[in-house]
This record gives structure tokens, sequence and C-alpha cells, in this order.
């Protein structure tokens, strides 16, 4: 995979998280839940870091993740990407819930958002955090609400950890409605530290077909589809 | 150190270490040296899941990685890979994880004849000590050339002076264990990074004038740091998260 060299335009806070503007000139489009790799060339900065859009308008893409505090307007960086498979909005979906349980930045949810705005649907999202960044098309429900969540919306958008998953599988699974089917997609936010093609198995994620890497057949996965009993650390 | 190198095979003493490269070199890294051979990720006789506590921390100096080696088993790696390696311009040497000894051998076996597969390496799974180490070290003996990964903490002297005697054709300097404590929780894994450097060093002084020869594992982050070990003795020099860098 070529590796581009980018430069740090500038930062943005959003919804208290440290963004990245790069100067992007090449990278291919990227879709919601997608991620890019990203190398410091500074030697001490030994592993890729991976960072997720959070806005993104036409070549403008501001990036959220693991942006180190030494990232500075100016910096360089090599990036890689876009990589791995993003969210399926479907594209009938009317009514969009979006949630972290509020145990992650939900940052990388907000290009989601924005799809399902410009689509036309409502979109929902469930939290308890008081947050400054979303656009005002968004409602925003407590976490409390979430049983109501699922019966209203027809897609739900997730960010979870590796670890934090039992607890999504509990809260989101089992839609409270009748016979009606709530699909759900959760990006599995795990370390994916090696290079292409490697396989190291840090992002290792137990699914019904098997054990799958997050780096290469996620981030984002169906719901149905985690096996999380066993595979779940913590 | 050009002696050692026609010994193991190699053109040059650069390569990659085990885990850090998959199974076919295909990525671009961050390391320009040009490569002697290439070690394929750790390959068991079974299919190997991931382990249950897989982490990846950064410490200052290095970071800790523990992945448990999954694998899909060595007749899928073979399956899928050894046409390829077939037609590599590097030697292939396959990096073995056996439980025991019949294991071993079973897969020792499937390597002979293999076109470009030159060396196997093997590592030995965690908990095995002394007699039941020299035991496994003595099952891979076949046809084709084996060198033992050691940890750097894990160098029990009776079992490094077997070495030679057990037909081994090198020895692995491998990355040492650790442990960081994270929210409370031990996360436990092996140790990498340009930190190990010295620690590297030290033992490669230790091993000075040992009959086999050495190869540096871990704790190469630079040309210079792989040059330091070469002058401070390693035949090779085996490049782990610096492969993953670009």
């Amino acid at each position: 995979m070529k590796t581009h060299r980018v430069i740090v335009e500038s930062l943005e806070q959003v919804n208290e998280e440290i963004c990245l503007r790069l100067d992007l000139k090449t990278l291919a489009g990227i879709h919601p839940g997608q991620y890019v790799q990203v190398c410091d060339p500074d030697p001490d900065a030994l592993l890729p870091v991976t960072l997720f859009p959070c806005r993104m308008e036409m070549k403008d893409i501001l990036f959220c993740g693991g942006v180190h505090e030494s990232w500075l307007p100016g910096k360089e960086l090599h990036m890689r990407g876009p990589k791995g498979n993003g969210f399926s909005l479907p594209p009938l979906a009317r009514r969009v819930a979006l949630t972290t349980l509020d145990l992650g930045s939900l940052n990388p949810l907000l290009p989601l958002a924005g799809q399902a705005l410009e689509l036309g649907a409502e979109v929902t999202l469930l939290t308890d955090k008081r947050l400054h960044d979303l656009p005002p098309q968004i409602e925003v429900l407590p976490l409390e609400e979430i049983d109501a969540g699922k019966d209203w919306a027809d897609y739900l958008a997730a960010i979870s950890s590796y670890e934090g998953l039992p607890k999504f599988k509990k809260k989101l699974s089992h839609p409270t409605r009748g016979t009606e089917t709530l699909q759900v997609e959760v990006l599995v936010d795990t370390p994916m530290p090696c290079a292409d093609g490697v396989g190291c198995g840090a992002c290792a994620v137990q699914t019904r077909k098997g054990w799958r890497l997050a780096c290469k057949d996620g981030p984002v996965f169906q719901l149905d589809d985690l096996e999380i009993g066993e595979a779940a650390r913590g | 150190m050009a002696e050692w190198s026609s010994e193991l095979g190699i053109s040059s003493p650069w390569m990659n270490a085990a885990g850090f490269g998959g199974f076919l070199p295909q990525h671009e890294s961050a390391c320009p040296a040009q490569m002697g051979a290439f070690v394929t990720n750790p390959v068991s006789l079974q299919p190997r899941s991931p382990a249950r506590e897989r982490a990846v921390q950064s410490f200052p100096g290095g970071f800790l990685l523990h992945t448990g080696h999954s694998n899909p088993g060595i007749k899928r790696v073979l399956k899928e890979y050894a046409p390829k390696w077939r037609t590599q311009p590097l030697p292939v040497w396959v990096h073995l994880l056996a439980e025991d000894a019949y294991e071993l051998q079973q897969m020792v076996r499937m390597l002979e004849g293999i076109e470009n597969v030159e060396a196997l390496e093997l590592g030995l799974p965690p908990g095995l000590e002394g007699r039941a180490q020299i035991d496994l070290i003595a099952a891979a003996r076949g046809e084709l050339p084996f060198t033992v990964c050691l940890p750097l903490d894990g160098l029990n002297p009776a079992v490094v002076e077997k070495l030679p005697d057990l037909g081994a054709a090198g020895l692995v300097l491998s990355a040492p264990h650790g442990i960081i404590m994270k929210k409370g929780k031990a996360l436990r894994g092996r140790l990498y990074g340009p930190g190990l450097h010295p620690q590297l060093l030290a033992v490669l002084r230790g091993l000075r004038g040992y009959a086999l020869p050495v190869l540096a594992g871990c704790g190469i982050y630079s040309m210079e740091q792989g040059d330091a070990a070469l002058a401070c003795g390693a035949a090779a020099v085996q490049v782990d998260g610096w492969c993953w860098k670009f």
C-alpha cells in the first residue's frame, strides 16, 4: 500500500478531543468507520497510530483517534489508507441511532451521522455527555432511553472497545420490538499496530465465522456476527 | 561476520524477526536495509487461536505486545504460501511453534523439500525449562538447518551450551518478557523497542567466542544499532517493530 507524506495543517477540538486536519491531496475516498494508519517519522515513535475521520467535507477531513500531543501544525507524518471496512448505512434507513454507551469517543460516528442526515434520515445520539460539537439536526437522548432508541431506530451504529463488547451485546441486542429486526453495527476500537499483510493478531475479533482481524475484516462488524463470550478480555 | 553469513546461507546479515513480516515479504517499511532472508510468522502444527489476554502497550523506549501467535496451522500455511515462497528472491526461514517433540518432528518433515525454505527457526513454548527445552530442541534435527530462539531474559546456560551438540545452526536472542500495569491489571507480553538495545549488546558481548552464530533478534531500530550488534559479535540482526514503521 502506498505511503503518503502528509503535513498537519491544523488542530481542532471536537467534543473535547483533539483532532487533526491533514494536508491531503491524494487520499482516495474514505468512508465512515474506515481508518488510516499514521506513522511519525520521529525514531522515538515506534508504532503506527490509527486515525478515523470525524468530519468530512470534500478533501477537508478531520481525523480523530491516537493524535499525539507532539503533532503540531507543520509536522510531517506518513500515512497509509484508507483501510478496512466501514459502516454500511442502509440507503433506506430513516431512523438512525448512534451510541458509544459513553465508554469512548463518539467522534468517529459523526461522519456517519452526516451521511444519514444527507440521506434525509433522522439521527439520534444516545449519551449522557454534554457535547458541543454536534450538527443541530441530531437529537440527543440520555442513555437511559436506550431501549426506546432501539424501538425507534431501524439502524444503530456504535463504537466499543473489544473489552466492552459484552456490555454492548447485552444493551444493544434483543430488540424489544416484535419481529422487526434492528440492524446494529459496531466499530470495534482495538489496537491495530502491524503493517499491511502481517496479521500479527493483536486486533483479532471472534465472530460466528471464526476469528477475524479488525484491521482487515473490520473494524466495523455486525453486532450479531460477534462472538464475545470467551474472547472478551477484562 | 562474512563467515557466519555464509554458514547461515544469507547474503546480507539483515532480516526480519518472526511475527513482524507476515508469511510473505510484501510491504515496505522504514528499515532501509537489504534483507538476507525472510522469517515467516510463527506457525504451529494445528491452527492456533489468538491469546485471550492480547495486549499492545507502549512504554518509554518500547512497547509490550502479546498476541498468542495465532495462525491457521502448518497445512493451510503450506497450501497458501509454499508456492509463493518458491518464487521469492529471499531464502525463507520458517518459524515453528511446537508444544512437544512429536509436533515439531511432524512440521520439520513437512517442510523438508519445500523449495526455497532454507532454514527453520524454533520458538520454545513458555514455561518449558531445562531438560524439556533440550528434548524439544533435539527434535528439530532434520535435513534443514535450524536456529533456536531464546529470549534475552531466558538464556539458560545449560541449554545454550548444549545447542551445538543438539544440531542447532544458530542462537537467536529474541525479545524478553515483561509486565506493564494498566488500570490495576497486569499486561504480560514480549518487550520490543530500542530501549532493549544496550541489554542486547551486553548479552552479545557475553556470548563472544560461542560456538554458534548468534543472531540479534530484538532491540534493533536503526542501521546504527544493527551495525553495533554486528560489531559486538552478532552474525545477523533481526528487525521487529521497525518493520512496522513506514
